[in-house]
């Protein structure tokens, strides 16, 4: 695959990922807990991690990190972004490519939200330098597990559909 | 991309400004008198005044710093002083460490709400050229950051057309899909998927669109940035010193002898 439309595809799925976070908020919650989201861009990082390699998934977490953190959420956000997405991206990566017979893509995404909340908690307590925040990681945890079910769930059907209708060449 | 509104700060040398917020960074974390804080914050407070800056965007990006900050501190505070009422095992928080966590806090905020002001009132252009010339050294090493950058400007170029479109018609398929079955789970969860493969099917139509347009733009086309020093440039550095002289005033006990 030449250098340009690997660049196309990555720009089209950050594009994607931003967009879906932002369709998010038609979303109600049933139960709104503070600083908790569905996650629903995460989506396209389980599509890229079905269909790319692992070079273009973390290309992609990063573009999106800094495109949101700078468009929306203000430069401190990065990090947080970041060290989530990245920790988020890899675990699921890994569990993908070498433990796809034991967990589901379900399975795979709640590890994901998982790796993703704990994360942040942890930029959080070492922003401080306080350990009491991670007091709240049980309750991000019980969260991840939920919206990691859901956006799994949703990415499963995604991934499929995408196969079925070969929007991912085999080349990819 | 949104353009920004003409305002001093927007008209502000995007390197002097960088370097402004990145000295004023510095010096909140170096102060220890809670004043001086104080008075960053007013200082702060009038650069938002004088940029004219919209208060419901910095809103937003300071209630994300809520959600990933503050918030979860005071459950963990909670559940420690809930831990140590219970047990009595010494565990809670005791007023001289809140109170440096208090002070943090704030100066986290500081920082936040600058690099908000920043983002806020530098043309994404400048910024990401000024983050082009940042990495040179890592270009020299082989890096192809251009072309990364390249890559984040064609996201935002893209997203500005595609936002609007999105906003209008799946946002409304969304919210119908989820009315008329609002209890029925796995029906929704289909339904959802749908939406977003058809939207992720759509957007794959572009990709010889956006291949074209990723082969044929140049670096220098989507950003720029060339240092120039403008008489509102040397005016910010004005104010800076005269705010750097209070500081340091402040810290030094210098009005209270």
């Amino acid at each position: 695959m030449n250098k340009s439309k690997r660049y196309a595809i990555i720009i089209i799925l950050v594009c994607n990922a931003i967009v879906i976070s932002f369709l998010e908020s038609f979303i109600p919650i049933p139960i709104p807990v503070p600083g908790v989201k569905l996650g629903l861009g995460n989506i396209i990082t389980l599509i890229a991690i079905a269909f790319l390699g692992f070079k273009d998934v973390l290309f992609i977490v990063v573009i999106r990190s800094f495109v949101v953190a700078f468009l929306t959420r203000g430069v401190l956000m990065l990090p947080f972004s970041l060290v989530g997405g990245l920790l988020s991206a890899l675990i699921m990566w890994f569990l993908y490519k070498k433990m796809f017979r034991i967990f589901s893509l379900k399975g795979i995404s709640m590890a994901g939200a998982i790796f993703h909340n704990t994360g942040q908690i942890l930029v959080a307590a070492a922003l401080l330098r306080e350990m009491i925040i991670i007091y709240y990681l049980p309750v991000l945890l019980v969260s991840a597990l939920i919206t990691g079910f859901i956006t799994g769930s949703i990415a499963e059907i995604a991934i499929k559909e995408a196969k079925e209708k070969g929007i991912f060449p085999d080349e990819f | 991309m949104s353009k920004k509104e003409s305002t001093m700060l927007t008209e502000m040398d995007a390197g002097i400004k960088m370097v402004l917020a990145i000295f004023l960074t510095v010096i909140i974390f170096l102060c220890h008198q809670t004043f001086s804080l104080v008075f960053i914050a007013i200082f702060l407070l009038c650069v938002t005044a004088i940029a004219r800056i919209n208060f419901g965007v910095l809103v937003k990006s300071i209630l994300a710093y809520g959600f990933v900050i503050v918030m979860p501190y005071l459950f963990g505070f909670l559940i420690n002083a809930l831990i140590h009422f219970l047990a009595d095992n010494g565990g809670f928080v005791d007023q001289h460490s809140l109170s440096k966590v208090v002070l943090k806090m704030f100066q986290l905020f500081l920082l936040w709400y600058i690099g908000s002001l920043y983002l806020h009132t530098t043309p994404l252009k400048s910024a990401i050229g000024m983050l082009d010339k940042f990495f040179t050294p890592l270009k020299a090493l082989g890096v192809p950051i251009t072309e990364y950058l390249k890559v984040v400007m064609c996201v935002i170029k893209e997203l500005a057309g595609t936002t609007q479109k999105l906003k209008n018609s799946l946002g409304q398929n969304i919210r119908s899909a989820l009315e008329k079955r609002r209890w029925c789970f796995k029906i929704n969860l289909k339904g959802i998927a749908n939406i977003l493969v058809s939207l992720i099917v759509n957007s794959f139509r572009e990709m010889e669109r956006i291949q074209d347009y990723v082969e044929k733009v140049s670096s220098e086309d989507l950003y720029s940035y060339h240092f120039k020093i403008t008489g509102k440039d040397t005016w910010a550095l004005g104010s800076f010193g005269i705010l750097l002289a209070i500081v340091l005033a402040i810290e030094t006990n210098y009005f209270f002898r």
